[in-house]
């Protein structure tokens, strides 16, 4: 211990805490980076809802959601079998990311849905012989189930932090150049301050590999805790979305982690060379 | 003996090397790692707490169940007495069956269910979760569709009687009137009477396509089965 502190010179703090900033600035700089390739990009909701089985989950859901306004309104349980068609679903969907990510006012435009529904009614009328119908009440049930087809196609949660996404995209995009700028400069400091060349390198090596550590242990641990099974959204639909978000990110923090340390051990091989013929 | 020395020697300087290697490959990149994350963890904790709390929200004990079928806890029981030990009633949470329903020659029929969501209405008929169970001595208010459960209601008549069975006791009520009014109208129930007393309501007009904005009160006082007692204690 006495031999440790004898040896530790000011120089060698101050490389100490340049590595731990740079650490620090590589895990905000990936942490930045997936919210910048994920959350921030309108193409990665759309890619994760069609990968995953949201469109299935969502038509089911309206489906059995329709079924129970209809046992409320008179309506025979297959009335709605098949009605819900996946590929308005997708189009409805999709429209209301676009417009998420455009900054437009979020709404569902219920027309198409509307109007089949109108037409299958009149048809079950006609085909059942129903002579005296209340338009009140009929007009009462479009509303009913136009609310609870576009209160579906709406992601819930997302209309919350629309501003949110909207205003910070640039920030973050700032802040991942502005970090990167700052590891380049710590970078500079540590080699060209650094009489041996192979020093710096390993302090390079450490800030690299202990950021890689991090950006590993962190998804790992929120995998094997299992929490993300235990994410209960409203609906399957959403909750399915949503871990696959999740899911998305923390792979994506795992590969940058992977990437970190394999550049670390290419560092440390480098490291091992320079050493050699300094010593030489 | 020299020999053995210098070699003795090689290795110790071997070892030692890889020692002090695996101090900076390994020991040294764990520690900043513990560190960094001491670091972050009370640089953040702050933020860390609030997305905890929100995220505690979408959080269950148990792994995410969707599925549509419910849980009955309702098993036929013979108590005959005048009261039954708030300790010994199984209280059910929102969507279970814990009885069943029944207006004989009128055709009603219907599982038992606390709430009156989608799951109820969907199997049968619902107490609505802000009154009470039968036994309590206070309102029991119950729902059904007009079109199917409850549709038996439009052939009731003043004196039929209601029978609800339930885990901890039969329970009769007799009917003593019925009323249609509008869905909002606050005047068809009192929660907070002192006399245990049933209401069953379901959309009006009867056999109606739609949605309807009346409905249909049956009104019914209890006849029969046992209170609830030490429900405070």
């Amino acid at each position: 211990m006495k031999k440790f502190f004898k040896n530790l010179s000011l120089k060698k703090v101050l490389y100490a805490v340049l590595t731990f900033i740079m650490a620090v600035c590589i895990i905000f700089c990936s942490f930045a980076t997936v919210i910048r390739i994920t959350f921030f990009n309108g193409s990665f909701l759309s890619d994760t809802l069609n990968s995953s089985q949201y469109y299935k989950d969502l038509c089911v859901e309206i489906t059995e959601n329709l079924t129970d306004l209809g046992d409320a309104s008179g309506l025979d349980k297959e009335f709605f079998e098949g009605f819900v068609n996946e590929v308005l679903v997708r189009e409805d969907v999709q429209t209301y990311i676009t417009d998420f990510y455009e900054g437009n006012k979020l709404k569902v435009n219920t027309s198409n849905f509307d109007e089949s529904l109108q037409n299958a009614l009149k048809k079950y009328i006609k085909s059942n012989h129903i002579k005296s119908v209340n338009e009140d009440n009929l007009n009462y049930f479009y509303a009913n189930a136009s609310k609870i087809y576009s209160d579906s196609i709406k992601i819930k949660y997302l209309s919350s932090i629309q501003d949110l996404i909207l205003d910070k995209s640039g920030p973050v995009t700032v802040a991942i150049i502005v970090l990167i700028l700052i590891i380049g400069a710590v970078i500079c400091v540590l080699i060209f301050t650094n009489e041996w060349k192979h020093k710096a390198l390993r302090y390079i090596f450490t800030a690299v590999n202990s950021a890689g550590l991090f950006l590993l242990t962190l998804p790992l641990g929120v995998f094997l805790s299992g929490v993300i099974g235990h994410i209960a959204i409203i609906s399957r639909s959403l909750s399915d979305m949503y871990i696959s978000i999740i899911n998305s990110v923390l792979s994506d923090l795992i590969v940058i982690s992977i990437v970190l340390i394999v550049v670390s051990i290419a560092l440390w091989v480098i490291y091992g060379r320079v050493r050699k013929k300094a010593t030489i | 003996m020299k020999k053995t020395k210098t070699k003795n020697s090689r290795a110790l300087k071997r070892r030692k090397k890889f020692f002090k290697g695996l101090r900076h490959f390994l020991l040294i990149p764990v520690l900043v790692c513990v560190l960094l994350y001491g670091f972050i963890f009370t640089a953040t904790m702050p933020f860390m707490s609030d997305i905890f709390s929100i995220g505690s929200m979408f959080l269950q004990n148990e792994d995410a169940n969707y599925s549509r079928s419910y849980e009955n806890i309702f098993t036929p029981s013979d108590n005959t007495g005048d009261t039954v030990n708030a300790d010994d009633v199984d209280y059910p949470s929102i969507d279970k069956q814990f009885g069943t329903l029944k207006i004989e020659n009128r055709g009603v029929d219907a599982k038992l269910f606390f709430g009156d969501g989608s799951v109820a209405l969907r199997n049968g008929v619902g107490v609505y979760a802000g009154s009470f169970i039968p036994g309590y001595g206070k309102t029991i208010l119950i729902s059904g569709h007009n079109n199917t459960y409850f549709n038996g209601l439009k052939n009731v008549k003043k004196g039929d009687i209601v029978k609800i069975r339930t885990s901890y006791g039969n329970y009769e009520y007799r009917i003593n009137n019925t009323r249609i009014a509008k869905a909002d109208d606050k005047s068809t129930y009192d929660l907070n009477a002192e006399e245990e007393n049933l209401i069953m309501y379901t959309c009006y007009p009867f056999d109606e396509l739609g949605l309807t904005e009346q409905r249909f009160f049956v009104y019914g006082e209890k006849i029969s089965g046992p209170a609830i007692v030490g429900i405070y204690e």
